[in-house]
């Protein structure tokens, strides 16, 4: 008992070390490994650790875990403190297959990062972005304090949260989610309060101006923004917006393209003289 | 402040915040809207370096390098848009002119690093046959180094460089094309939310992008309100789909345990 009490304080000290090397996952990102260095060195205490006394174990542990790996950081510790629970069994079971490691790994980058990405790059980072932005339009110095704050904490929670997870529940907790659409859930609140932030940035940060105008003879004029205006407030951003959305989404069409096409909009339309 | 001295801030400022949001957990440090303002401090005006910052973080909200996919590097183009901004004394207007198409220019420099650096792939791999921990490290750290300090190089020769030329450039701009620009810098935001969309789209939950804009457009609300109001939905929704999917799984249950009774009333009494 004592001796299993004194197992799980050195995997505790071994995950805090995890935690903290998987902040430099993707130090080095490059297109042959990505995250795959860092993943080695994230797991590396376990492995030094577990394999201390087989060195020929141990560079099989290091070969299998230096290659191509790539999710979302915040929660691809999940993945990492998972590996390393796994690194561990292998040590102690002769009948372990390791090669069940990578396979797990690959099998999880997928739906990690789909999901990861979605809630921090999507939704986090844009909600964190629209506050700030804010401050920053004032000239408030608390715009890039906000910003990071907003974004980081819940980021650095979930990464500690999930290295937890990872070393303690296995992948089963994982698939139990999935299968009891716990995950879907999850996803679908986030998305909601991404939708509902995207709208409101979109009426405040794509902004469009018609200079248009006819004289219909004596002191009438038509105002071609006034016209768009009592349409709907907002209709050029909102449907240019809505446009892209189609292009990226259904006709695959390169964002670098689009951004390319919209500046050449923007100046036909300054040429033109209706903006 | 002479030139050398601000483009020596500039790639300094650029190094810490680009490499350090890579070293440090992708903390986002090199959003516009946090390199933009220290841009500003360093060069001595603050207050246009969070405006600047603020609209440039607009124009590239949607610059999501995801899987590793690179098309713009935001914080390449703020960088040097926001330095020649104040550099040249042009404003909001030379930096709104010129900050995509760097940022561009630097997706595709991230591009090269990305290639250069793969050339180290082999190394690891043979430290690792080795067992060589400690050369796993050293290299995860020097490529690291190695590829930031690249771009950091990059960033000091084009303020010493560019300075002149894009004052030049942006000031023999005829005054539509500048307009253009200017309108650009209104309508590019659009691109990015579109890629933004693409991540959390879903036809079932449109109509909430359309009460977000609405809010906005109509009830003239601040983004914070917005996102108040984002939250308390995504909760109610949430918990309202909890109970859905709890009756559902509880169903679920009860039909494939109808043999056994007696776990059946220990799920009811509990």
């Amino acid at each position: 008992m004592s001796k299993e009490q004194s197992m799980s304080t050195i995997d505790k000290k071994l995950l805090k070390s995890l935690f903290f090397r998987s902040f430099t996952v993707f130090a080095p990102f490059n297109y042959a490994k990505q995250g795959g260095s860092g993943f080695c060195y994230s797991i590396m205490p376990f492995i030094n650790h577990y394999y201390k006394n087989d060195s020929e174990k141990k560079t099989e542990a290091l070969t299998r875990n230096i290659v191509w790996y790539n999710a979302t950081q915040n929660v691809g510790t999940f993945i990492m403190a998972l590996v390393a629970s796994m690194e561990k069994e292998n040590s102690q079971k002769e009948d372990f297959n390791p090669d069940a490691i990578n396979a797990m790994k690959a099998s999880l980058m997928g739906p990690f990062s789909g999901i990861g990405d979605t809630l921090f790059w999507g939704i986090l980072r844009v909600v964190a972005a629209g506050i700030a932005m804010t401050f920053g339009a004032q000239g408030s110095i608390l715009a890039p304090f906000i910003f990071l704050i907003v974004y980081n904490v819940p980021s650095i929670a979930c990464r500690w949260y999930l290295t937890k997870l990872g070393f303690s529940v296995g992948s089963k907790y994982i698939e139990e989610m999935y299968a009891s659409g716990l995950i879907n859930v999850l996803t679908k609140a986030a998305s909601t309060l991404g939708l509902i932030m995207l709208g409101g940035m979109t009426s405040s940060l794509v902004t469009f101006k018609s200079t248009l105008k006819f004289n219909l003879g004596g002191d009438q004029q038509l105002v071609l923004q006034d016209i768009l205006d009592s349409i709907f407030k907002g209709l050029v951003p909102i449907s240019l917006t809505l446009i892209c959305f189609y292009l990226l989404s259904k006709k695959k069409v390169n964002f670098t393209v689009l951004i390319v096409a919209v500046i050449v909009l923007g100046i036909l339309l300054s040429l033109l003289h209706i903006a | 402040m002479s030139t050398v001295t601000a483009a020596l801030l500039c790639a300094l400022a650029y190094f810490i915040c680009f490499g350090g949001n890579w070293l440090i957990g992708q903390n986002m440090a090199d959003q516009p809207i946090v390199i933009g303002p220290l841009i500003g401090f360093l060069l001595g005006d603050l207050h246009t370096g969070l405006v600047l910052g603020a609209s440039l973080q607009a124009l590239f909200i949607g610059a999501v390098n995801v899987g590793g996919a690179v098309s713009l590097n935001p914080s390449f183009g703020t960088t040097l848009a926001i330095a020649f901004a104040i550099l040249s004394g042009g404003g909001s207007k030379v930096a709104l002119a010129i900050a995509v198409p760097l940022g561009l220019l630097g997706g595709l420099l991230e591009v090269g690093t990305n290639i250069l650096c793969a050339f180290f792939g082999d190394a690891w791999d043979k430290a690792a046959a080795e067992g060589n921990g400690k050369k796993i490290i050293s290299l995860h750290y020097g490529v690291w180094f190695l590829k930031y300090f690249i771009f950091a190089v990059v960033i000091f020769a084009a303020v010493i460089a560019g300075k002149e030329p894009v004052t030049l450039f942006v000031n023999s701009l005829p005054d539509a094309i500048q307009n253009g620009l200017a309108v650009c810098g209104g309508l590019l935001p659009a691109v990015g939310f579109a890629m933004l969309l693409k991540m959390v789209w879903s036809n079932k939950l449109a109509v909430f992008y359309l009460l977000g804009f609405v809010l906005v457009a109509y009830l003239e609300l601040p983004l914070i309100a917005v996102a108040a109001v984002g939250v308390v939905l995504a909760v109610i929704t949430g918990l309202y789909d909890k109970q859905l999917l709890d009756i559902s799984n509880h169903s679920n249950r009860m039909t494939t345990k109808t043999e056994t009774p007696l776990s059946e009333e220990e799920d009811f009494l509990s």
